[in-house]
């Protein structure tokens, strides 16, 4: 615009002379495209409603310069649309509908519900299409991330369209206009006393519609909605029979989206869903989503929720055939709480599963849950190459730690020393460290157990550094065994250690120390000049 | 010696009381209509006054709400800063392209355009140009 027409158009738009308006609207319909658009921006600055309605009434032939130019017009043309809404007029209603959403007037609402209200009105059914349009538009604006620049306070505007919509549910015996009900609960958020009263009241007017639009309702407000109630304290009932029967793919991605373990309301409410009408079939349930992290989710959530064992296991049943490891996996963790042989059942079956995340799901349940007949496959477990099976066969095994082994050690009798410390050895990564520790330990009775025991869950060889150690012991004894246990040693270090001990004070040593070297290297010895002797 | 004057002697003499106060009243002329025209006069004047200041804040002040054609295009020939030479010559202009609405002719180059100009402008064409240029460049 040059700096002239600027000028003109400055003082057009905000002169308190109504001349003005006249002569836009003569500069609108004439011969010049350029002038016609600046007189469509000059009616939307001034704040003439005859103006305005003048645009309004040319929508249909203004160019998409000239309604580009109505831009000018947003947050000032509301009472023209008003107006133009409630005239009656074709034309009129169609080009402030179409405004009312460029310019997201919300405030509007409320004449559009006097409109749909009306039985004699031309323009029921679109301004209940668009009481629609604007309350998801107005949700859209509340679930985005809040705009500093926004022109409008939204809770605000959501407040004052709630009251409005109310007036309408109290008038819904009149009206019956279900779709108005929707709009109220799309916008009512999950602690909404009115709605909480509808949902506990099937003698209401609006219980109908408002379960119809809770378990039909495609827009995403009410699934948002149902998840927000979900996250407050006391979940209406009909809102868990709801969540319980919908099945629709935004729900359940919704659901999938419960960050697991939840916060105490969640997980109450959670306990209040004793039917998932999505998971009736695992198997078309798989198919329909068919990511691994997503079929886990859904398992966790079956866990978290109400559910009756019998539907438990059918689900588990079903996954363990057709899910992806991951939500195997998960699946078999809702058998925690499940007794019975069904459930034992397929926590075998799973630990012969050639997943090892299945495998390590299923070990994992056995540490709290005993089950005869799955200690080799455990004990085998322990030694598979995959990280996370072996560790939870030994999370499950983990009653036999060396610790346990040390407590019980004196009371265990000599064949079953040897067959558990074996086990022991196996399942505790830690054995050789805590045999270690324990020959180190102040007490000679310890230490000499801990030798001992070493001979018999066979882990000599990997102690020989510390039973070298014990061969200064202050304990003739402990040198003793200590020298007696390096023959099932071997290494340079552990001969120059019994040959050492050969001129220890105490005889016994000498002589443990002399029959290991014996052990240990035979003719080699009977080569090798034995040293000078001291005498006892 | 009664002191007492009896009382229906008194009531009897009621009707002189009555024209007791008559000697107090202005013994000067009657009032006369003349005496208020010096008043009238000024008030008159201050109403003259009024209804000038009136008529020129009606034409000249554009902050009063109105619905006055030919205003409104002083108002844009005063946005514009136009002389009154220019003034003049747009709303010949204006007369011969939107008499209704001279304010138009801001928003209608196409009304400087020569053949839609009176022939008595024609010899003008280097200030319309010029104005035109004002107005749309």
């Amino acid at each position: 615009v040059s700096q002239g027409l600027a000028a003109t158009l400055r003082a057009l738009s905000k002169s308190r002379n109504d001349a003005a308006t006249a002569v836009l609207v003569a500069a609108l319909d004439g011969d010049e495209p350029s002038m016609s658009a600046l007189a469509v921006r000059g009616l939307m600055e001034r704040r003439s409603k005859a103006g305005q309605l003048a645009v309004l009434r040319r929508w249909r032939d203004l160019s998409d310069a000239q309604r580009e130019a109505c831009d000018f017009g947003r947050g000032r043309i509301a009472a023209a649309l008003r107006d133009a809404l409630v005239s009656g007029d074709d034309r009129l209603f169609e080009a402030a509908a179409q405004l009312a959403l460029r310019f997201d007037e919300f405030e509007l609402v409320a004449t559009l519900i006097h409109v749909a209200e009306n039985s004699t009105s031309p323009h029921v059914a679109p301004a209940i299409y668009l009481v629609q349009q604007l309350v998801d538009a107005l949700a859209t604006r509340l679930s985005a991330p809040a705009d500093p620049h926004g022109r409008h306070d939204l809770q605000g505007v959501r407040c004052s369209l709630l009251e409005s919509l109310a007036g309408s549910l109290a008038r819904y015996r009149t009206h019956q206009r279900t779709e108005l009900v929707e709009a109220y609960v799309a916008l009512a958020g999950p602690e909404c006393e009115t709605l909480r009263k509808i949902l506990d009241d099937p003698h209401h007017a609006c219980f109908d519609p408002v379960i119809h639009a809770l378990s039909h309702g495609s827009n995403p407000a009410i699934t948002s909605l149902l998840m927000g109630m979900l996250k407050v304290p006391q979940l209406p009932h009909m809102a868990a029979k709801i969540l319980e029967r919908r099945t629709d793919r935004p729900l359940i991605e919704a659901l999938l989206g419960i960050g697991l373990p939840c916060a105490a309301p969640t997980a109450a409410n959670l306990q209040q869903i004793t039917e998932l009408a999505w998971l009736a079939s695992p198997r078309q349930f798989v198919t329909a989503f068919p990511a691994a992290e997503q079929q886990a989710q859904a398992m966790r959530l079956a866990t978290a929720a109400g559910l009756r064992a019998a539907a438990r296991l059918d689900i588990v049943a079903e996954m363990l055939e057709c899910a992806e490891p991951a939500g195997q996996a998960a699946a078999l963790e809702m058998l925690a709480a499940i007794p019975g042989d069904r459930a034992n059942k397929m926590i075998r079956a799973a630990l012969q599963s050639n997943e090892p995340e299945v495998q390590a799901a299923a070990a994992r349940l056995l540490r709290e849950r005993p089950m005869p007949g799955v200690m080799n496959a455990l004990v085998e477990l322990v030694s598979s190459p995959h990280p996370a099976a072996a560790a939870a066969a030994r999370e499950a095994l983990s009653e036999f730690s060396m610790d346990n082994y040390l407590r019980r050690f004196e009371a265990l009798e000599e064949s079953i020393r040897t067959t558990t410390g074996q086990l022991v050895l196996k399942v505790d990564p830690e054995a050789i460290d805590k045999l270690r520790r324990e020959l180190e330990d102040s007490h000679r009775m310890r230490r000499l157990r801990a030798i001992r025991a070493a001979t018999s869950v066979g882990g000599l060889p990997l102690l020989a550094d510390a039973l070298v150690q014990r061969l200064e012991d202050e304990d003739h004894v402990v040198r003793a065994a200590a020298a007696e246990a390096l023959q099932h040693c071997t290494g340079s270090d552990v001969r120059d250690a019994l040959l050492a001990a050969l001129n220890d004070r105490s005889r016994s040593v000498q002589n443990a120390a002399e029959a290991s070297l014996s052990a240990l290297e035979g003719a080699v010895w009977a080569t090798t000049t034995p040293p000078e002797r001291p005498h006892a | 010696m009664s002191t007492t004057a009896p009382l229906p002697g008194l009531l009897g003499q009621l009707s002189h009381w009555q024209r007791l106060g008559d000697g107090f009243r202005s013994s000067t002329n009657p009032w006369q209509m003349s005496e208020l025209a010096p008043y009238l006069a000024g008030l008159g004047l201050a109403a003259l006054v009024g209804l000038l200041v009136h008529f020129w804040r009606q034409h000249n002040d554009m902050s009063l709400r109105c619905d006055n054609p030919r205003k409104l295009f002083r108002e844009l020939c005063q946005a514009h800063g136009l002389d009154a030479q220019q003034r003049r010559l747009l709303l010949e202009v204006a007369e011969a392209a939107c008499p209704y609405q001279p304010a138009l002719v801001f928003l209608q180059p196409q009304s400087f355009a020569a053949e839609r100009l009176p022939p008595a402008l024609a010899e003008r064409a280097a200030e319309l140009t010029s104005l035109r240029e004002r107005l749309f460049a």
